[in-house]
């Protein structure tokens, strides 16, 4: 099917009605942070990085293979000066090995000369087989974290009482998943997601809440930015996707569509219909 | 910054005897060194130093100090990269 072009009209108002996303020092105009595990390929990957229009992308930070010189870097299919990398702590479990492994990123991109050296996903799990975050050593690591100049990116459960801990810590952008990592379940909670919103943006509405983890396709992205989330980050969905990068190009219109009925407005839920077209001037009469 | 060590082979004299070796732990290995630089380590084994980190008994190694930093016995040296990563 040939696909048609967008009105004037709509797009101008799609693409000036809404401000860039702030997290920290940066400034972003797509809702949608990628990661760059799990692809089948680098070209794979590269390809679905670019269909997804994201500006930041997550790396992890693992041990060079020595002696395997037929491995690429990763960063033979990222330019660093187009994206702006944001290195993760995934993998670690405590609070000391996650500040170490925020370090040794920070490193590698300060020495890329990469903007991204100034923020870090942090995560630290507490269970291999849930991969849920361990809170107390979350917020013991994100204070180290914060007053070591860090710009913390915090990757949390969708608890709203460990989200304002971690926002009182000084973690520049709070992410509640909205399931398990890679579970592809959604948004399981969406309650929890808005007191999240809530209480964090209470006093602070520009406060950024990414939700992080548990998306399955794209319309979990648009409820997560229809419910008030500030953004969406996600990695298996696409590079896990029968056609990650046809899920790329359907993650970046979910986030389209979705920040724009947040900032739509929508109407509210009811228990009865209400007609569209008008009662007055029926030229027909009711049965009952 | 690590202070820098005068070259251990130098104790050694002349003589051709070989130059003293120690042992390192490099990314869970040991490895075998006759000393020097931290960069030479790197650059032996092939690794791109424009894309990795070095960490030495905890403590990063800026990118700057690597040609100076001198290793020493029994170090424990980290070197990571960044991989496809959520």
């Amino acid at each position: 099917m040939a696909t048609t072009q967008p009105t004037g009209g709509d797009r101008a108002v799609a693409e000036t009605e809404d401000r860039p996303l702030r997290i920290g020092n940066h400034e972003l105009t797509s809702r949608l942070i990628v990661g760059t595990g799990k692809y089948d390929t680098l070209e794979l990957m590269r390809d679905s990085l670019a269909a997804s229009g994201a500006e930041v992308v997550t790396v992890a930070v693992r041990r060079e293979r020595m002696y395997d010189r037929v491995g690429q870097n990763i960063l033979d299919y990222i330019d660093p000066s187009k994206y702006l990398l944001l290195p993760n702590t995934a993998g670690c479990y405590q609070a000391a090995d996650a500040i170490r492994v925020a370090r040794l990123g920070r490193e590698i991109l300060r020495a890329l000369g990469n903007p991204g050296a100034d923020w870090v996903k942090l995560e630290v799990l507490g269970d291999s087989k849930t991969l849920l975050p361990d809170p107390i050593a979350t917020l013991e690591a994100c204070q180290a974290l914060v007053k070591e100049g860090f710009h913390v990116l915090c990757y949390t459960s969708d608890d709203p009482i460990v989200a304002r801990r971690l926002k009182m810590a000084g973690a520049t952008s709070v992410m509640p998943a909205g399931s398990p990592i890679g579970s592809g379940q959604g948004i399981l909670n969406p309650n929890n997601l808005r007191i999240i919103l809530e209480y964090c943006k209470e006093d602070d509405p520009d406060y950024p809440i990414i939700v992080d983890a548990g998306v399955g396709t794209a319309s979990d992205v648009a409820v997560a930015l229809e419910l008030g989330a500030d953004g969406v980050l996600l990695n298996s969905a696409i590079a896990h996707a029968r056609d990650p990068v046809r899920m790329a190009r359907a993650m970046q219109r979910a986030a389209q569509a979705g920040r724009d009925a947040f900032l739509a407005g929508r109407i509210p839920k009811r228990l009865y219909a209400t007609a569209s077209s008008p009662e007055e001037g029926v030229i027909t009469t009711r049965p009952w | 910054m690590q202070p820098s060590m005068s070259n251990p082979s130098s104790d050694f004299g002349g003589r051709g005897a070989p130059s003293p070796s120690f042992t390192v732990q490099l990314n869970g290995a040991p490895v075998e060194t006759s000393g020097g630089a931290l960069i030479d380590l790197l650059r032996d084994r092939g690794v791109r130093v424009e894309v990795i980190a070095v960490e030495v008994n905890g403590e990063v190694v800026p990118r700057e100090s690597l040609e100076t930093h001198r290793l020493q016995p029994g170090d424990t040296i980290e070197v990571v990269t960044l991989v496809g990563g959520g």
